[in-house]
């Protein structure tokens, strides 16, 4: 530490760091603000997710439910007729 | 064109059937007892055309009756769709003209003023009659052998409620049936009037009343004396109906209220208790004790379902949507309006629970209801990713003792509502249960049959459809003594 730094931190009272911090405070919350509704925006435009209740899918318009995803293949009603025979058959072992 | 492609629900196992079907002597894994004489009969349905919005209630599908008729060991199927007016005149436009549930605002104008009800929630077997129920609308008469629709039924007029309970409740002491309708006067009427129907299916009485608010009042229970009216948080307006939303959405401020309602008395006579919400869709029984009424359900902590969403704009709350059997001690003798509740089981079960119907307005034991046990295998690549999702075990629950006994129906089932089959002179919960599983693996639908005093020994017969089944709503045993069956 050279002498000009030395005498720069000791003008750093706790008085001026109290006062930086609630500047700096000041400073970052209107972009943190801004930030929460445009978290909020998006979650508003979430796409609509087909959930599981009462032994029935239903579709959650909130998007936020748990996704129910059905096995794949024939057993999810596929047409079978688009499947090779070893497609076919994989999927029914 | 019928184009289900973007109806994001309707995809595999649910994907809409839209045929009607015979199979006989269906083929069985195990063995049908020979005392098994009747059918049973399920309701609930189906969309036959895509619906007009995708967010409707699946209770607006149309409705699919259909029957495992039972006869020296061997069991025949027969589906039929109810061909309600509303179901031909969708046939006779190719296309879906009804709206939301039960909200005629949103419908097509060519069909104003038509029946809009679907007849799709529970079959009945009464004074030697079938018939489906629906709670928006009157009964629909069904042929008990061919199961084509005959029509509306009003009991020779003597019934004047426009709705009609989808749970009447029969007294097994005196054979009297305990109904009524709740908007008996039409749309967002706050009127309930109430019926003895005798065992020949002639109307005795008739008692009107009004509720609190306009609620779903969906199912009741009898006692020798009273008859128990649960409503909750399910609320509903005429300016609701005009913004073209679903029939009901959930208020969560709302007081859970039951009327108790002597069965021989007066409108004036009638007691209204209140409690914390709740949601009693569905009941198990009650009984009188002394100034006492006891009465036992699966009640939900609150809104059961995510298609009627809370009214105050907040998400519908899945960890809020458990049912659990309980206990409600109503005492007439004290003019507090409160009433003490006990959870008599620390699971959650599903709430289309059942007791031996022998035992209404008795005390009694045992009551049955499916359930979710996450412990059980679930094989997640052939069925879904639904392990802990699906009620996979029938339990019987023994109100006696707190105990519960287990069946487990596959690691790709889930079981719809449980039906419990008494033997002919038996004692309580002696006999049989019943009920559907839906093998999503093999995309078809088992009936099951099991001893249900030897539930952890398994299935003694399982009745294998070659297809799936249409989703049932309610499901009942309808003995052949009860009907005019060939």
């Amino acid at each position: 530490m050279d002498e000009n730094s030395f005498r720069a931190a000791a003008k750093l009272t706790r008085r001026t760091f109290v006062g930086v911090i609630a500047l700096g405070g000041a400073a970052l919350a209107l972009p943190a603000g801004a930030l929460w509704a445009q978290v909020e925006r998006a979650a508003a435009r979430r796409s609509p997710v087909v959930s599981f209740h009462m032994d029935q899918p239903y579709l959650d318009m909130t998007g936020t439910a748990i996704p129910y995803y059905p096995p794949p293949g024939v057993r999810s009603g596929e047409s079978a007729a688009r499947l090779s025979e070893d497609l076919f058959r994989s999927m029914l072992l | 064109m019928v184009d289900f492609s973007n109806q994001p629900t309707m995809k595999g196992f649910f994907a809409p059937t839209r045929f009607e079907a015979d199979v006989y002597d269906c083929e069985v894994i195990g063995k049908v007892p020979a005392e098994l004489n009747g059918a049973f009969v399920r309701l609930g349905g189906d969309w036959f055309y895509p619906p007009k919005f995708q967010d409707d209630s699946p209770f607006s599908m149309d409705g699919y009756i259909n029957m495992f008729r039972f006869k020296n060991g061997i069991v025949d199927y027969k589906g039929r769709w109810v061909k309600t007016p509303r179901f031909k005149a969708d046939g006779a436009a190719h296309k879906q003209l009804f709206g939301k549930y039960r909200n005629p605002f949103t419908d097509d104008p060519s069909v104003k003023g038509l029946d809009r009800s679907v007849q799709n929630t529970t079959p009945l077997a009464f004074a030697g009659k079938l018939f489906t129920l629906k709670e928006d609308s009157l009964p629909y008469e069904i042929d008990c052998n061919t199961l084509e629709t005959i029509g509306p039924y009003n009991f020779h007029g003597k019934y004047r409620s426009l709705t009609f309970t989808a749970h009447p409740k029969v007294d097994p002491a005196t054979g009297e049936m305990i109904c009524y309708g709740y908007e008996a006067e039409g749309l967002e009427t706050n009127d309930v009037f109430l019926y003895t129907i005798d065992k020949k299916g002639e109307v005795k009485r008739e008692l009107r009343f009004k509720v609190p608010y306009v609620s779903m009042v969906h199912d009741i229970s009898i006692t020798e004396k009273y008859v128990i009216i649960p409503i909750f948080g399910f609320v509903s307006s005429m300016e609701r109906l005009k913004e073209g939303k679903v029939h009901w959405g959930w208020d969560d401020t709302k007081p859970a209220m039951v009327a108790i309602v002597p069965r021989d008395g007066e409108a004036k006579d009638i007691r209204w208790f209140k409690g914390p919400s709740r949601a009693t869709v569905h009941t198990l029984n009650a009984r009188d004790e002394g100034d006492k009424v006891i009465f036992e359900a699966p009640i939900y902590d609150s809104n059961p379902f995510p298609f009627f969403p809370p009214v105050d704009g907040s998400k519908w709350d899945p960890s809020k949507a458990r049912a659990y059997i309980r206990r409600q001690t109503f005492n007439l003798d004290s003019k507090d309006d409160g009433y003490t509740e006990e959870k008599l089981f620390e699971m959650n079960v599903s709430d289309l629970g059942r007791v031996d119907d022998r035992y209404l307005t008795q005390r009694y034991r045992y009551a049955f209801t499916a359930y979710a046990d996450k412990q059980r295998p679930f094989e997640e690549w052939k069925a879904g990713n639904l392990g802990g999702r699906v009620n996979n075990c029938y339990g019987r629950f023994d109100l006696a003792t707190g105990k519960m006994n287990s069946y487990f129906a596959g690691p790709t089932h889930s079981l719809q509502e449980v039906c419990f089959v008494p033997r002919k002179n038996g004692a309580e919960g002696e006999g049989y249960i019943m009920g559907v599983a839906s093998n999503y693996a093999e995309m078809r639908s088992e009936l099951i049959i099991a001893d249900a005093q030897r539930l952890e020994e398994g299935d003694v017969a399982r009745v294998v459809l070659p297809f799936r089944a249409t989703a049932q709503v309610h499901g009942r045993w309808m003995d052949a003594g009860e009907l005019p069956f060939a």
